[in-house]
């Protein structure tokens, strides 16, 4: 891999680019997936190659191929320079980068159990008991379990002399029914829905999960709630449970504070932001409880790694102080129109895409509440659990999110199910309406495996970590 | 491009090394470049070749399944090992029958040399003509100009040898200023990409849509542009016009094929032939398209099969394998019947509602009944007295997707190909009677 890294890089600066970087990556997956006790897929993939990045005249090119040689480094260094030559024709400032040192290291992540070791039997085996759990169930006519893993070994080298070998592993599990009944269907999930939660972990994230001690209990709700009531229209106290959190901090927080969303890059697609720079530091975002921080660091969690995919080592990076707006996530090229050096925020899904600003772990910082304190303070409410649907504005401004289930507080306890809860509102009237969260002994960091963002639309892992919060007069209930 | 005799020699080879009573190997090959700006300027511009190798064997009622980017032999040989071990301790899948028998597919002229020639530089000019104009209005234009060469090919161990290399291109702008205004164009080849057409509709949007004003969110009548209308096709019939969520009971229609679900103007189907489309000769199977109607004049008529699902109903193959990798067949070439009336003609005929270009972020809140909600996106304005009057800030709507386009009662005669490069949907407009509402969104200042 040295002669290609060292051909990449001293052809790139022959060739006149003030900066290049390669990534040489080799990404393994598998997913299994059992649903009504036969085998649904079982699905083992690679996709290994590489891709070049050139900065010339500052404007940039990349270019990637599967063929990982010599010769065809050639030719893809030679395409990205033509690239970036053509993305000068349609320029206006160059692009200028912040500084990075040069660094040179190895991270592997740890993991006790490697999964890729684990026997398909084993994992079969455990898959095959949940489902016999969920099969007992005449209501429950669809359930599924569902397995998936990651290898990922990644070379990152640049031509300001820093080489990086990062190698992760990487490890899903959940399971999901679907109770259906005449023309109505209710579907719980556990631990989350989108293939459960993940961890940069090895097997032993799979084993504590309890896949099987949970399945009683989610075919139990699912089936209740073809006869609950729908969830009831207007202004409401809610408490929203920590997964859900985790979703409305992606889309609410995490994205909106992608600084290249502020800038525009992303408005033909996902959209901007409503977070612009005059927000920074002036904005009353949140209350005064709502602190949130952009942590790659927490080994871990999902969205975390050593390097990002411009060799800045991981950081951690405050979002929201004790409610004011006072960060973002930047890139190199990025954080210099802030006068700032990158927060370290670049990740690309592969060796064929090219890096963005993406997310590592958007926590919310835990509170001081019990779980059961916080509901017995509670007069009347809602306790919204799980996500089920999520749509959010191009700003990030206005948005709507379903759960799959939730419970009447009333009089501080919990009482009837409430079927098909959604709730709206917009992002800042939302996070100022939080005056309670839950401590530590709350507190998850849940991984999601399906956030999309780019032209070619690119997938990242991200996490997210959050403990059970209340939130006063929320609009729920919008279905008629 | 690599080559049909190239390709299909090299998986005729792999096929011989796999000792099973049944083979499929499915290799799609990509050459892609894509060109995105923003700000007026281009920011981004990638390309990457890569090739996808999925190994699929079958041994009694075991099926097993792998992927590799490489064709290297050592590669190979460690997928096929790794395949052949897996199968001990697969348990059986009762409702697998067989892989697809080989079947006549047309030869269709899917290659543009034009387009699969199509440097960054050309690339570069065709974003100019949008940011050119974009400049001279003194908004900001953002979007994508893409080309790419797709080679398919299907080999199985039951005689299927199917081959197709297609062009492909997609130009996309979103104008933006305090609003948005957008454009998009799909096509098989770059020449059909009209630039001036796309800058001169996303910019003229953008500036129309200044000083927008807040519309009370409620029931309106709507005249939905043609994207608007394929996302909405998108949502409904990916999820719930395949055999397999049919038989799981999971699809809206599910105890309701053959009775009316929307309005009878409504007439949808999945044509992978048609040359207004973007047509594909063959599935991921390599079993030729076979043009379905889904719903006709309001009634929901048929699903799409692959021959999974196909040989449990004992029914046809429709030709619909999405993704080698997985069971679920999906209706990828939509295309909605036009109508008679021209979008001009919709608007007069409304006295207070809403045109919408496109929609955004759409997710289903309740898949059952089809209720969906979304928000408007590149262009809304309010119609008044027969006219578009002023801009609106764009709307969030939850509704029934069904009880949409049972509210549908002009359709325009033009239509557009929207949706994306690998699952185009071709639709009219429509005039919506009744279109719910349920927030506004309108930015902090």
């Amino acid at each position: 891999m040295k002669e290609i890294i060292n051909e990449a890089m001293n052809l790139a600066t022959m060739y006149g680019a003030e900066y290049a970087d390669i990534r040489i990556e080799d990404l393994k997956h598998e997913h299994i997936l059992v649903k009504n006790k036969k085998v649904e897929n079982i699905n083992y993939s690679e996709s290994s190659g590489f891709g070049v990045r050139v900065l010339l005249n500052g404007s940039w090119g990349f270019a990637a191929s599967s063929i990982i040689t010599i010769e065809e480094v050639r030719k893809i260094v030679s395409q990205a320079i033509n690239i970036a030559k053509a993305s000068a024709m349609v320029k206006k400032a160059p692009a200028i980068l912040s500084f990075s040192p040069g660094v040179h290291e190895k991270y592997t992540a740890p993991v006790e159990i490697d999964p890729f070791q684990v026997p398909l039997s084993e994992k079969l085996e455990l898959l095959m008991e949940a489902n016999e759990v969920m099969s007992a169930y005449p209501l429950i006519k669809l359930y599924g379990a569902e397995l998936s893993f990651y290898r990922h070994n990644k070379i990152f080298a640049s031509t300001e002399g820093s080489l990086i070998e990062h190698n992760y592993i990487k490890s899903g599990a959940g399971i999901q029914v679907w109770a259906i009944k005449d023309n109505e269907m209710h579907c719980r999930s556990y631990p989350a829905n989108s293939g459960g939660d993940f961890r940069n972990n090895g097997y032993e994230f799979v084993k504590s999960m309890k896949l099987v001690e949970n399945a009683d209990r989610i075919c139990q709700e699912a089936v209740q709630l073809l006869d609950a009531e729908q969830c009831p229209t207007g202004e409401k106290t809610v408490i929203i449970d920590s997964n859900q959190l985790a979703i409305q901090i992606h889309e609410s927080i995490g994205h909106p504070a992608e600084y290249d969303r502020v800038l525009g890059m992303e408005a033909s697609f996902a959209g901007t932001s409503f977070l612009t720079v005059d927000k920074l530091n002036t904005l009353k975002f949140g209350s005064p409880i709502v602190n949130v921080n952009a942590d790659a660091t927490i080994p871990y969690a999902f969205g975390s790694y050593a390097f990002d995919d411009e060799g800045i080592p991981a950081r951690r990076v405050q979002l929201i102080k004790e409610g004011m707006f006072v960060g973002y996530l930047t890139s190199r090229e990025t954080a210099t129109n802030l006068g700032q050096e990158s927060s370290g925020s670049m990740k690309a899904e592969n060796w064929n895409f090219l890096p963005l600003i993406r997310m590592p772990n958007i926590n919310l910082e835990p509170g001081n509440w019990k779980l059961n304190d916080l509901i017995a303070d509670t007069g009347d409410g809602i306790y919204l659990c799980t996500n089920k649907s999520w749509s959010i504005d191009d700003k990030r401004w206005n948005f709507q999110f379903s759960t799959e289930i939730a419970w009447e507080i009333k009089n501080g306890k919990l009482g009837k199910m409430y079927k098909n809860p959604t709730y709206t509102d917009n992002t800042v009237h939302f996070w100022n309406s939080c005056d309670a969260i839950c401590n530590k002994d709350y507190w998850h960091i849940w991984g999601i495996a399906n956030c999309g963002k780019g032209q070619p639309v690119q997938i990242g892992h991200v996490g997210h970590g959050a403990a059970p919060a209340r939130f006063r007069n929320i609009k729920v209930g919008i279905m008629e | 491009m690599q080559g049909k005799d190239f390709i299909i020699s090299r998986l005729e080879n792999i096929l011989k090394e796999i000792s099973s009573e049944q083979v499929e190997l499915v290799y799609n090959f990509k050459d892609s470049q894509l060109t995105r700006f923003a700000n007026n300027y281009i920011h981004q511009n990638v390309a990457q070749r890569d090739g996808h190798l999925t190994i699929k064997i079958v041994r009694g009622k075991k099926v097993s399944l792998a992927s590799t980017n490489s064709l290297e032999p050592f590669t190979i040989k460690n997928t096929i090992d790794r395949l052949i071990a897996s199968m001990e301790f697969q348990p059986e899948d009762p409702n697998f029958v067989s892989l697809p028998y080989p079947e006549p597919y047309l030869d269709l002229d899917d290659f543009d040399d034009e387009t699969a020639g199509c440097t960054p530089g050309q690339r570069a000019e065709i974003v100019k003509v949008i940011t050119d104009e974009a400049e001279k209005y003194g908004v900001n234009a953002s979007g994508q100009c893409s080309t790419c060469i797709n080679e398919l090919a299907i080999v199985n161990s039951l005689g299927i040898r199917a081959y197709n290399c297609a062009t492909r291109a997609h130009l996309l702008a979103m104008a933006s200023d305090e609003m948005e205004g957008f454009s998009t164009l799909l096509s098989r080849k770059i020449s059909n990409l009209d630039a001036y057409l796309v800058a001169e509709e996303s910019v003229s949007k953008c500036i129309k849509s200044r000083n927008p004003v807040e519309l009370k969110p409620e029931v309106y009548p709507v005249v939905l542009q043609a994207f608007g209308v394929a996302q909405l096709l998108e949502h409904l019939c990916y999820q719930n016009f395949n055999a397999k969520d049919f038989m799981e009971e999971r699809s809206c229609i599910t105890g309701k094929l053959g009775k009316k679900v929307t309005g009878e103007l409504i007439t949808i189907h999945n044509n992978p032939l048609d040359p207004e489309g973007l047509p594909r000769p063959f599935d991921m199977e390599g079993v030729p398209g076979t043009p379905i109607t889904l719903i006709e004049k309001g009634v929901a008529k048929s699903l799409v099969h692959n021959s999974y699902t196909a040989n449990q109903l004992k029914v046809k193959s429709t030709g619909n394998q999405a993704n080698p990798a997985y069971k679920t067949p999906y209706p990828l070439n939509l295309i909605m019947d036009a109508g008679s009336y021209s979008v001009e003609k919709m608007i007069e005929s409304i006295e207070k509602g809403i045109y919408i270009t496109r929609l955004n972020y759409i997710n289903i809140v309740d898949s059952k009944q089809t209720i969906n909600t979304g928000l408007t996106r590149g262009g809304t304005f309010l119609i008044e007295n027969g006219k578009i009057s002023r801009p609106v800030y764009n709307l969030r709507f939850t509704d029934s997707i069904f009880k949409l386009l049972s509210e549908v009662s002009m359709i325009s005669k033009d239509r557009r190909l929207g949706g994306e490069i690998n699952s185009p949907v071709l639709t009219p407009a429509v005039k919506i009677n009744k279109f719910r509402f349920t927030g506004a969104t309108k930015p902090t200042s």
